[in-house]
This record gives C-alpha cells, structure tokens and sequence, in this order.
C-alpha cells in the first residue's frame, strides 16, 4: 500500500499534467463563459447597464409565458428529428456506399460530398434556387412547364418555406459526420468480414447490420453528438433562407430566438435562459442515443 | 480471384451508383454554381434568373482584386501572412494540445476523469451563441483584444478535437502501452513515441476539420487594427463599397474557398492511404 | 518721388495686367457677354466663302456647382432637343501642391492634392456631331447665326468666330517646315505625371500604385502619389496639362510611361496639343494598347519616333481623351441598340411574364418588318466589326458583336423561334451594351513622361525579378511597424472613431480628418473600419468615442439605455440643426435634447421610363387615384408596376392621410385609428385587387421595360446606373405620388429611411469636459463642407455607387444630379416626415408584415388582422417601457 502510493502519485502528476496544457484554455474559454451566461439567466441584463438579479423570472416567463418560444421549440424538435437522423442515416450511407466503390473514385466522392461543409457560406445559393420572384429558378421552371400559374413565394409563405428550410438543412448535414464514418469504414478489420462470407452472410446488408455497425461503434458515437449539436444549433440557414423573423416565426428555431432576445431586444438574461434550456434538451437527447448506439455494439 | 469483392450483386452495385450520381449532384450544384459566378463578366452577374452557363468567360475579376489592392495601405501579402499564420497556428497548437489531452483521459485513471469526460461532452453540447458575449467580456478585460490571441485561444477552449481523438485513442490496444512503460518510458515518452503516430487518422482528421473552421471565420468582432486583420474581413471590405464591386466578390468567395478544398483533397488521400497500410493489429 | 511714384504705377499696371484679364468680361472680339443657366446668346457671323466650317468659341466658365457647364449650340436653327447639338463646355482646375510634391501626414504619407479651379480663357471648337465632323458646318457665303443656348451652368463668352476646316498638316510636312532649326537638345526633360499643371475635370485624380518599384516614385514604407488616371480619366474631351521648362532647344522623341488594365483588350486614345496646337495630324488620335503592366510607349510610326521640336523656355503639353474614328462607329452603334431595345420591349409585352416556348406567338403578325429589322442589325454590326478590324483595334470586343451578329440572323430566317431565344438575345443585348459602353471609355494611366534628345537611345528603365521581391518584402515588414490608422502630432487628445463602411470610403474621410480636422484643432482622431456590434464594444468597455453612420435603430437602443452622451449640454446645437431636414432631426432628438447629428438620409422616388411613356402616350401620375388608373393601362398593355411590398410603403399611406404610427407620447400605437386601417388596407390591395407583383427583381423589370415604373428608394438610381447603362438616358425621377387631403392639399409624405448619424458614446469617469473634442468632431464632421467633399471623392474613387444620401440639405445641391434630377428629390424632401424610433422598432416590422401576408397570402380580412396584430405590438411595448424605466 505505502508503496504504491509514491508511484501512483507520481502518475497523476503526469496526467494531470498532459491534460493541464489543453484544459486551461477549455476552463477559461468556455467552461468560465459558460458559467458566466447560466448566471446572467438569472438577471436582467441589457448589455448596456449593469444587470440586477431577478431569480427565476426569465424561466418562468419562457416556459409559461412566451408563445414564440413554444412555436421555435416545436420547430427546432422537428427539424432535428426529420434532419437529424435522416441526416445521420444519409451520411452514413453515402459513406458506405462510397467505401464500396473502387479505390480511383473514393477520394473524388468523398471530396465531393464533403464539400458543402468546406465551403463556407454557398448555401445562399439556394436563395436563387427558392427565389420568390417569378423568375427566380424554381418558379420559372415550373411556370415554363405549366404546373404553376403564377410564382408560389416559396420563402415567405408559410404553407412552403417550412419545407424549403428542411431540404436545405439536409443538404448541409450530409457533410457533417461523414468524414468520421468514412474513416471508419476504411479501419475495419478485413478478417472478421471473410470469417462472415464463410459464416453464411449473403448480402451486403446482412453484413452491414452484423460485422460493420458493431465494430464502429466509437465512430457512431462522434457521428451522433456532431449530428445533435448541429441539428438542434440550426440557425443559421433558415434565417439566411426565410428571414429572420420568418414570417409568423414559422420557421423560427431556439438558436434563432435566443439571438433575438440577445442581439435584437438587448435582453441577454432572457437569451441567456433560453439557451441553458435548450442545453438541457440537448444532453437529454445525448443520454438517449448514447445508450442506444452502445447497444448496437454489444449485438 | 473472380469475384473481387464478398456478397456484391450487380443489382446492389446498380442502386449504389444511381444513389451516389442523383446525391452527388445535389450536393455539387450550389458549389458549381459559385465558381462559374466567379467568371462572368459585370453584365452577366446582373442577369436574372442566373445563368447556368458563362457566355464570355473572364478573368477580369481576379485581376480587379489585385488592382484594388493596390491602393491599400496595408499590402496584400500581410492580410495572407495573418489569414495563414492564425489558422495554421490555431491548428498546429490545438491539435497538439487536444492529444496530448486525450490521452491520459482515455487510457489513465485519475480522480476527475469521468467528470472531466462529461463536460466535455457537455460543453460540445452548449451553443457558441451565447458564450460568444463572454468570452468576449473576458478577453477585453485581460487585454487580448486586438492581438493575435484574441484569434488563437478561444479556438483552443473547444473541446470537441478531444472527445474525437479520445475516441480513437480508446480503441488502442492496451498491451502495446503496457509493454513500453514495462520497457521504461514515461509517460510521456509512450505518447510521443506510440500513441500518437498510431493515431494519425484522428488527428489528421482534427487538423483538417480545425484548419477550415478557422480559414473561414472573420475575427471581425475582436480585430480593430487594420494591419491585424484577416483576408475575409479584407474581402468584404473592398466589396462593401458597392454594387461596383460584385464581380470581385464572386472572385472572392471562390478564391477563399481554395485553401481549404485543396488541403482537404491532399489530406484527404492521406488519411485513406494511412488507413489502409496501418493496420491495426488484433 | 519721382521715382516712387513709377515704381508704384508700374506695380498698379502689372496688377491690372495680372488681374483685369481674369475678371474682364470685354475683351477683343465679336462681342462677349455672361450666359446663365436657360439663356441664350446669338451671335452674327459671316462667312467669306462657301466652305465647311468649325465655329470656335473662347469662354471662361462662371464659378458655380462642380459639373462643367453644358450648352446647345445651333447653326442658323434653333435647339430641338436633339443630343447632337449638346456640346460641354468644361472648366479648368489645378492641384493645390506643397513643395515640390504633395502634403504629407507625420509619417511621411502624402496626401492627395485638394483641386482649385481656375478661371482662364478657353477655347472650345464646335462641329457636326455626325459624319460631317471632319468637314464641319458647310456654310453659304454670307450672314449666320449661331446661336448657344445655356443648358446648365453659365460662361462667359469672350469671342465667337468662324474658323475654316483644315485639315491638320502631316508629320513630313511639320518635320519640313522645321528645316534649318538647330538641335542642341542633350539632355532628357523628365517630368512625372502626378504632378499635373491643369486638367479639365475635377474627377482626374492621381492615385497611387505600392505594388511595384518601378513606378516612379514609390516607397515600401509610406505612400507615395505616383500615377495618375485611370478610372478617373476615359471620356472624351478630358485633358491633362503639363508645363514643361525646356532647357536647350532642339529635336525631341516623346516617350510616355503607361499602363491600361481598367478595361481589358482595348485601345485608348489621346490628342497630343503642345502648347494648345496639335503640331502634326499623327498626334491627334495616339493609340495606346491594353497592357496589364506599365510599359514604355515612344510616340512614332511604328518604326521611327517622331521628332518634336521644341523652342527654349517654356511650354505647355496637353493630353486630351478623343474618340476620333470611333465617333462614327459608336453613332452607328447606338443606332443599333436602340432598335434592339425598342424590339427588345414590344415582344416582351407580347410574351408577358415568361416565355412558352412551345406557343406561337405570330411576332411577325404583331410587329411590322420584323425580320428586315433583326437583318438590318445583323448587317449593321458586321459592318461595325469590319471598321473596327480596320481600327486595329478591340479584339475581345469584336468577338461579342459577331455572336450577337450571328444571333439576330438566325432570328430573323426563322421568327418563330423567338420565343425560345429571347433570354439569350436579352443577355446579348445587356453584353452589346457593355461593348458599347467601354467603346466609349478611353481609360489610361500615366506614371510619367520624357522628352528624349532624338540624338540619344530611349532607355527604358526595369525593375529585375529581386527588386520587386525585396520591395514586397520591405513592404510587408514595414506593416508591422507602419501607422496607418492615425497621426501622432504630440498633441494629448486624441479620439477614436468607429465607421463601417467600405475602405475607400474610410480612407477618403480619413484623409479629409488629416487635412482639415487634425490641421485646424490640434486633435487626432484615429479612424477604424469596424463592423463590431457597437452593443458588445460598449459592455466591454472597449467602445470608441465617436461612432459613425450608427443607424438611427441603434441610436435609439443607445438612448433607451443611457449609452449616449447628450450633445444638447456640449453645445449649441440650435446652431447646427439646422443644417439638415427636419425629419431626421427629430428622429435623434429624444426629450428636447439631441443625441445625434445625421449623416445620411435617403427616401422613396418615383423612377418612370421616359421612352416608354412617351411611346405608349402614359401621363406620370401625381395622386393614387391616378396610379391605378394608370395601372390598369399598364397591366392591359402587358405591364407592371413595381412597389415595395415592405412596411415603408404602408408608411406612406399612413402619414399621407395624416397620421403617424405612434401617439405623440410613444406609449401606444395608432393602429386601430381608422386612417390607419384604411391605409393597411390600401397596403395590401396593391398587391390583392390590383395584382402587383409580391416579388420581382427591380432593375432587371426596369431596364427590360417590363416594369416601366417603379417606386423605390432613390437609391435605385445608383443600381440602375451601374447595372443597367443602357438606359441611362431614357429614365427619370419624380416625387412620389400623393393623397389628395381634405383641405385640398396634397400630401406627399412618407418615412425617411436609411437614417444615420454620428453618436457620442458614454463613458464612465468621464467628465462633461472631457467630451468637447468628440463633439468637436461631430459637428465639424457634419458641416456642409466636408459632406460636400467627403461624397464628391468618395464618388470618384469607387464610382456612382458611393454616392452618398446626405442629410445635410445644402450639400444635396452640390452632388452631382442633372438639373432635372435635383429638383424632383428636393420637391419630395419637403415632404418627408420619420415616425418616431421606439424601443420596439424591431418589433413593428416584423408584426407589420406578418399581418401582410396573413391578409396577401391567407386572405383574411385585413381589418381584423390588423386589430389582432396591434394588440401583441401594445403588449410589447408596455413591457419594453417597464422595462427600460420610461415614464408614461
């Protein structure tokens, strides 16, 4: 016991020491601004002026009293449900299927599927695509073909630009695991695969199911906290698409609503709120797949 | 050997390509519609609705960014020196720090580790929305505004490079550690020496991910001082000027999505080609 | 004393001498005299043979706006309208210099010259603006009237004759006629180009190049003006002057040091005068080809330079803009175009909004000789390419009019076709107009020029691979120590600014903040082109001290919550007031105090296509009544009206019939007040019953013709200037149009938007005192003379869409509009009125045009859309005002 305690220090030191450089930078660049905004939630705060405590008036008037965040949480949970695992399912199967190409056009593929997420902010593209004038893509093709009499305003009406918004976002999203699993796919252990053709698998989606999912499990894990932290941090593209607000915050999403309590009504306590709030969703919806992905593994 | 590849029907191999070639093209077509808008001329840009093709074909754009430059006060080559030295730098440091980070967290036991494991994942989960403001706040009250750190260190408090390579480093075997501290390193030494060569896939990957993420951000929010600034920010401020000015910013766009497409292309064949010879033993 | 007094005589007459000239409005000749704006002059002239004629004009221009006076001169005939008898009378301006070269900041920077103008007798030689121009006017022998009629702008006409149209002697006639003289030239005469004499438009700037070392003269560590043109100078008449001090008389080569990369793949031109003559026909049109770096040209046939001779002593060298040969092509060109154009339009009307292409239309039903008329283009421009060809000249240019050659052939064998081709020959026509458009456009960019003795070799200086690499390198290293954000003058007060514009915006202000504010008060003011969230600099407390162009939405954020200093207490802000509108005033004035001054401000017009109202008989419409009545015209015709569908049009409608959206103490809203339904009512009937399109793309309906009449900001006009050259001549602006009140006036009043101004931040641990140099700032910032320069350079430096909506109301006068222009933005000014900024402007919008669409889009009933809608905005309001402490 005496013996192994000198050791055992000794260890951590170094541990703690490899870890120290890294986690400096994490406690004061985001785990402190993290503390620092769950306390302005509790205060009243106009950037401006300095904030004075209000305890938990900013919850209860977002959780009882404020319509819009109902409506950007039901959007938000939607949009991460449709886009999310569907997403997640797309880049996983692009990936696969590109892995199960020839080695020439794999690296072409892949640079091409990822180059959404590369590429900045070319998503305002499809502005052109969606336009809202008649001469805008979408519209004048389909007024030329004669389904349409006249241009449908695919951003601004509410009847459409909720389904202009989730196209979009899943074209963004294919990008975002996919790199993880294509690395994965090309680590598997070849072995275990010709074991399998002679165990009787028969197709490859048998094999899929069987011998690929298990052995990336690590993989599938990175995949699914990539996929929820963008998916429920959506913002960005539908407020370039539809405006922000879009029109009776049809698609209005949480990230967009705390930036609207934030940077547009000056009331960073409330924002502050609202995204502890949504904080709390999202490790709840970590604690679900996490469990669900390790039993994947443990077939 | 006939069949080169286990269980492949020509049926699946058919739904495969089809899937790949309808996916490929809605995935590239926002992106081919940027780079041909970098080579019309003023008069076609204005067309409406766009045009898929380019009539005349010109670099002019290219050469107007150059001749705008010309005028500045601060020369060109120093806004690329910033653009470069801050991603480069905010990659080099940060994927050094993140494994040398990861490791003990996934391969040593220490009073903390699991806690630590969670905040990590935790703070992956918080929105950059919000802790934009203060980490703001803070930075203005140490005095980092307006240098390069103000550019560097908030990148470096991001705690996703670690859960990836912590992940990649946890599928390891343990034996190999084992018999290097058996043979005397220290820990350290069994870092430097073993884990992270063997890792490379994870922090190639981390390096690349990084390296865009920081090529494209602006900085405009911490930088006042014009010779601190960063190539995007120059960009948009040469076509603030006007509408004069819009062939050059197409021009723009498609320049400064360069850097980042070509290094992941060559980083890219890196990282398959690592992955087919490292094999990892079992 | 004798002596005395002749000393002081002869100074009386040198001072006569020296003065009289330049104010004397006699002077030998045929009789002068001063025209203003809108009068005219006759003069009679006799002409002692039947020959062809120029009618030379000496004048000195009257001091006025900066633009070049304009006039309409006409030969025994008087002014029709037509463009051809506009002639531009331009004045003469010099740079103010210091020293040798130019100003310089403490660093060493020089800054660039402020123009002067001069008032010296020029001369102006008129002629056919047709295919007599060589030949000029041919004239009977006898008695003539010329007549000139002021257009805008005044002279002062010194002499008018006629002069015989000779033609200008050759280069082997010149070189004979200077048989005999002797050469004793030696030595090179250097003279750089920046460093001009005079020039004939205030817009030729010089500017400065810090890429190369070769460019003379050029430093890695300050800036230094070394060429000149450009952008700056490409129309033809404008001149650059130089003087030139001759040392020893003899044969001189001229060599020029240039570059031509503004547009790519053209030929410039220039007239070459010395000492106000051309000496030879060569150097009346010289062509500079395109080249992407400065290179050196010397003035010859190809194979020998030309020998000039010059005299000893002192001489004048002219470079002037000229067309020459390509004036025809251009006149046949234009032609051309609007033919297209004119085709262009009537079978958009016929397609309507987008083109099936599987229907028959009948184009040759509907529109007479239609094919002939798509031929005889096709045929015009080839022959256009034949005469460029010969005009050795514009290769990628030639190119674009083949492919539009081409398509108009096709589409004249096969009619039917048309509507399928109609995207592609709208996208040819935008492109002929480009090609058109840089025909006219001669830019050139002098770095300096040499009379070289015709004994010795030119020799061309040229920077080795090394020396641009250590100049870049220096360059670079000297960013890290460089100060380029401000002066150091050792005075202790000094302030920062913030301002979000584009540089070469900032860079103009900065430099005016160095000659004018700095030089005067002592003050450094360091500028940053920020775009930083004002709202997080300030919680930080890294805010600056003066923030410029904040938006009047952030102006009013800051007052709610006490981040503004009130300017009231600086100063006597009474005396400053009124220098702008009223309605922007009001906007930052909060309690009787004010908390900003306004920099800019801009509002709706009315912008119509004159062509095609002319055409279709349309009356531009003064009141909404006559809108929609004109609408209907429009839309049976096959056109559209355009509007915008955003809140400032149902701002219009509110304050037109006399009502404003909030009540005077801003506590409540006006909503349910039945004028403003009505005028939500009317917002969105434009679009219900009068079926205005929601969304469309303003300029490309304007300019197609599609949308003759439009309603937009006047800021339009900039797009459709630089997006659309086409039309440059063929729209116009009016007010808005107006509610007929019940008092018989006519209101046209709408919101002002667009607004910003200059705001002093609040400090802690500042005292009152310690603000007098930012106020200082703002106000001299916001004086009409530094708007006045601040708009006119920034204007040329980027071109029209710097142009800036300035809210100081003498300044507006100032910028260059056409007459016709000016008046109708400051009839509508007038009008103009701002609804109050509350603390939940941002929430009207975004209700207000939910509301909309809930009515444009869903149909409902907009009376009980809008009774809904107010109700959320009052609740937000109320507890906005809880919020912020406001007292009711």
């Amino acid at each position: 016991m005496k013996k192994t305690k000198r050791p055992s220090l000794l260890k951590y030191t170094e541990s703690y020491l490899m870890l120290g450089f890294w986690f400096v930078f994490f406690v004061f660049f985001t785990l402190i601004p993290i503390g620092i905004s769950v306390v302005i939630s509790f205060t009243d705060y106009n950037m401006l002026q300095t904030p004075h405590f209000v305890g938990f008036n900013n919850y209860i008037r977002l959780l009882l009293d404020d319509e819009i965040f109902v409506k950007s949480l039901a959007n938000t949970l939607l949009f991460a449900v449709i886009t999310g695992p569907v997403g997640y399912l797309i880049s996983f199967i692009i990936a696969w299927f590109i892995n199960e190409t020839g080695r020439g056009i794999r690296p072409f593929l892949t640079v091409l599927f990822y180059s959404p997420s590369i590429a900045g902010s070319i998503y305002v593209v499809w502005t052109y695509i969606f336009s809202d004038d008649s001469y805008g893509l979408l519209n004048s093709t389909l007024l030329n073909m004669g389904i349409l009499k006249k241009p449908i305003q695919w951003l601004t009406d509410t009847n459409y630009n909720f389904y202009v918004v989730i196209v979009v976002i899943l074209w963004m999203s294919m990008g975002t695991s996919f790199l993880a699993f294509i690395a994965g796919l090309q680590s598997l252990n070849k072995s275990l695969f010709e074991s399998a053709a002679i165990d009787g698998i028969r197709n490859r989606w048998q094999e899929l199911w069987y011998i690929t999912l298990p052995q990336m499990v690590p993989q599938l894990l990175i995949g699914a906290v990539l996929t929820i932290s963008t998916s429920f941090a959506v913002g960005a593209v539908p407020a370039a698409l539809t405006g922000n607000p879009s029109t009776d915050y049809s698609t209005h999403t949480l990230i967009l609503h705390i930036e609207d309590y934030g940077n547009t009504r000056l009331e960073m306590g409330y924002a502050s709120s609202a995204a502890v709030i949504l904080f709390i969703i999202m490790v709840a919806t970590w604690f679900v797949i996490n469990k669900g992905v390790r039993s994947l593994g443990k077939d | 050997m006939k069949q080169n590849k286990l269980n492949r029907s020509t049926g699946g191999n058919i739904v495969v390509i089809l899937f790949l070639l309808i996916m490929g093209l809605f995935t590239a077509f926002p992106i081919y519609f940027s780079i041909i808008n970098a080579f019309k001329p003023l008069s076609e840009l204005y067309l409406f609705p766009p045009r898929f093709v380019v009539y005349n074909p010109t670099f002019n754009n290219f050469k107007d960014i150059i001749a705008l430059q010309s005028q500045a006060t601060v020369p060109m080559e120093r806004y690329i020196f910033n653009t470069v030295f801050v991603a480069v730098a905010t990659t080099v440091i940060y994927v050094f720090l993140a494994c040398l980070a990861a490791y003990p967290l996934a391969k040593h036991n220490f009073p903390g580790k699991e806690f630590i494991h969670k905040l990590i994942v935790f703070a992956i989960l918080f929105s950059t929305q919000v802790t934009a403001l203060p980490q703001y706040l803070l930075m203005s009250k140490t005095g980092m505004l307006d240098t390069y750190c103000a550019l560097i260190f908030p990148a470096l408090g991001s705690s996703f490079g670690v859960f990836l390579v912590m992940q990649f480093i946890g599928a390891f075997p343990d034996d190999v550690i084992e018999a290097a501290r058996i043979d005397g390193c220290s820990e350290f030494g069994v870092f430097f020496k073993i884990v992270f060569p063997s890792v490379k896939p994870a922090w190639v990957t981390l390096a690349i991910l990084t390296f865009i993420a920081n090529w494209n951000a602006t900085g405009t929010q911490v930088i006042f001082t014009e010779s601190l600034k960063l190539l995007p920010t120059m960009m948009n401020q040469i076509t603030a000027a006007g509408i004069d000015r819009a062939g050059v910013a197409a021009a723009v766009s498609f320049i400064l999505m360069i850097p980042p497409m070509v290094s992941f292309i060559l980083s890219q064949s890196q990282v398959v080609e690592t992955m087919a010879y490292s094999g990892i033993k079992e | 004393m004798k002596r005395l007094i002749s000393v002081v005589l002869s100074l009386v007459m040198l001072v006569g001498v020296l003065v009289v000239p330049v104010f004397a409005e006699t002077a030998d000749g045929v009789g002068s005299r001063t025209v203003k704006e809108g009068e005219n002059a006759s003069y009679n002239l006799v002409a002692e043979e039947s020959a062809g004629y120029f009618i030379k004009i000496e004048y000195i221009a009257v001091s006025g706006r900066s633009v070049s006076p304009k006039a309409a001169v006409t030969v025994d005939s008087a002014y029709s309208g037509d463009q051809k008898d506009v002639f531009e009378f331009s004045r003469v301006w010099s740079d103010v210099r210091k020293g040798k070269r130019f100003k310089t900041d403490d660093f060493g920077n020089e800054l660039s010259p402020s123009p002067k103008e001069v008032f010296v007798p020029c001369e102006k030689l008129i002629y056919p603006q047709d295919e007599n121009r060589k030949k000029g006017y041919i004239l009977a022998k006898g008695n003539h009237t010329v007549n000139i009629l002021m257009l805008e702008e005044g002279i002062s006409i010194l002499s008018v004759s006629l002069v015989k149209a000779d033609k200008t002697i050759s280069y082997s006639e010149y070189l004979a006629a200077q048989k005999g003289k002797v050469n004793n030239a030696s030595k090179e005469i250097f003279k750089e180009a920046e460093l001009l004499y005079q020039k004939s438009h205030l817009e030729i700037a010089v500017n400065y190049d810090r890429t190369y070392p070769d460019i003379s003269p050029n430093s890695p560590e300050v800036i230094k003006y070394n060429i000149i043109g450009g952008g700056s100078w490409l129309h033809s008449g404008q001149w650059i002057s130089y003087e030139v001090d001759v040392k020893e008389s003899g044969f001189y080569y001229l060599n020029l040091r240039y570059r031509q990369r503004t547009i790519d793949g053209i030929t410039s031109r220039r007239k070459i005068y010395i000492d106000d003559k051309v000496p030879f026909e060569e150097l009346n049109c010289v062509c500079f080809d395109s080249a992407a770096k400065f290179t050196d040209y010397t003035l010859g046939d190809g194979e020998k330079g030309y020998k000039i001779y010059l005299s000893k002593g002192k001489h004048t060298v002219k470079f002037e803009v000229t067309l020459d040969t390509l004036e025809d092509i251009i006149l046949d060109f234009e032609n051309i175009l609007d033919t297209l154009n004119k085709l262009s339009s009537k079978i958009n009307v016929i397609i309507g909004e987008s083109a099936d292409v599987n229907r028959d239309y009948n184009f040759s039903d509907a529109i007479p000789d239609l094919s002939k008329t798509l031929k005889d283009s096709s045929d015009g421009l080839k022959d256009i390419i034949k005469k460029l060809k010969s005009d050795e000249a514009e290769g990628s240019q030639i190119a674009r009019i083949k492919e539009s050659a081409r398509l108009l052939f096709e589409m004249s064998e096969k009619p039917n076709d048309i509507a399928g081709q109609m995207e592609y020959f709208r996208s040819q026509l935008y492109d002929l107009a480009a090609v058109l458009s840089n025909m006219k456009t001669q830019p050139l960019e002098l770095d300096y020029f040499k009379f070289v003795p015709c004994d010795s070799k030119v020799k061309h200086k040229k920077a080795s691979f090394f020396d641009n690499v250590k100049f870049r390198a220096l360059s670079f290293l000297y960013s890290f120590t460089g100060e380029y954000n401000s002066i150091s003058n050792g005075s202790e007060e000094s302030i920062d600014a913030w301002i979000n514009l584009g540089r070469d915006q900032a860079q103009v202000l900065n430099q005016l903040i160095k000659e004018d504010f700095t030089a005067k008060t002592g003050i450094n003011v360091k500028l940053s082109l920020v775009t930083t969230n004002i709202m997080t600099a300030i919680a930080s407390g890294r805010a600056p001290d003066v923030a410029l162009y904040l938006t009047g939405d952030n102006i009013a954020d800051l007052y709610y919550r006490d981040a503004l200093v009130d300017m009231s207490k600086l100063c006597d802000t009474d005396k400053i007031l009124p220098r702008f509108h009223s309605s922007a005033t009001s906007a930052l004035k909060y309690n009787g105090s004010v908390y900003a001054l306004p920099l800019t401000q801009s509002y709706q017009m009315m912008f119509y296509r004159t062509d095609i109202f002319k055409e279709y008989g349309y009356k531009v419409p003064k009141t909404w009544e006559e809108t929609y009545a004109l609408l209907n015209l429009m839309q049976n015709d096959g056109m559209q009206l355009g509007i915008g569908i955003t809140e400032e049009t149902f701002n219009m409608f509110l304050l037109q019939s006399g009502i404003s959206l909030y009540n005077d103490k801003v506590t409540k809203t006006n909503l349910t007040d039945i004028r403003a339904v009505n005028a939500f009512t009317s917002w969105t009937e434009l679009f219900t019953k009068y079926g205005i399109p929601k969304s469309y793309d303003a300029v490309n309906r304007f300019r197609t013709g599609q949308m003759p009449l439009v309603i937009n900001d006047y800021t339009f006009y900039k797009t459709v200037s630089i997006s659309a050259p086409e039309i440059k001549n063929s729209f116009a602006m009016a007010p808005i149009p107006g509610t007929l009140r019940k008092d018989g006036s006519l209101s046209r009043a709408q919101n002002s938007i667009n607004l910003t101004g200059v705001a002093i931040i609040k400090k802690k641990n500042k005292k009152s005192s310690d603000y007098s140099g930012a106020m200082k700032f703002a106000d001299w910032l916001t004086t009409d003379g530094v708007q006045e320069k601040y708009s006119f350079y920034s204007e040329i430096r980027v071109g029209i869409s710097a142009r800036v909506q300035t809210a100081n109301l003498n300044v507006m006068d100032k910028i260059s509009w056409s007459g016709a222009e000016l008046s109708a933005l400051k009839e509508q000014w007038k009008s103009v009125e701002k609804i109050p900024i509350s603390p939940i402007h941002y929430y009207i919008t975004r209700n207000l045009n939910n509301a909309f669409r809930k009515v444009v889009y869903n149909y409902e009933s907009p009376r009980d859309v809008i009774y809904r809608y107010d109700g959320d905005i009052n609740e937000e309001l109320t507890r906005k005002r809880e919020e912020l402490g406001l007292e009711d």
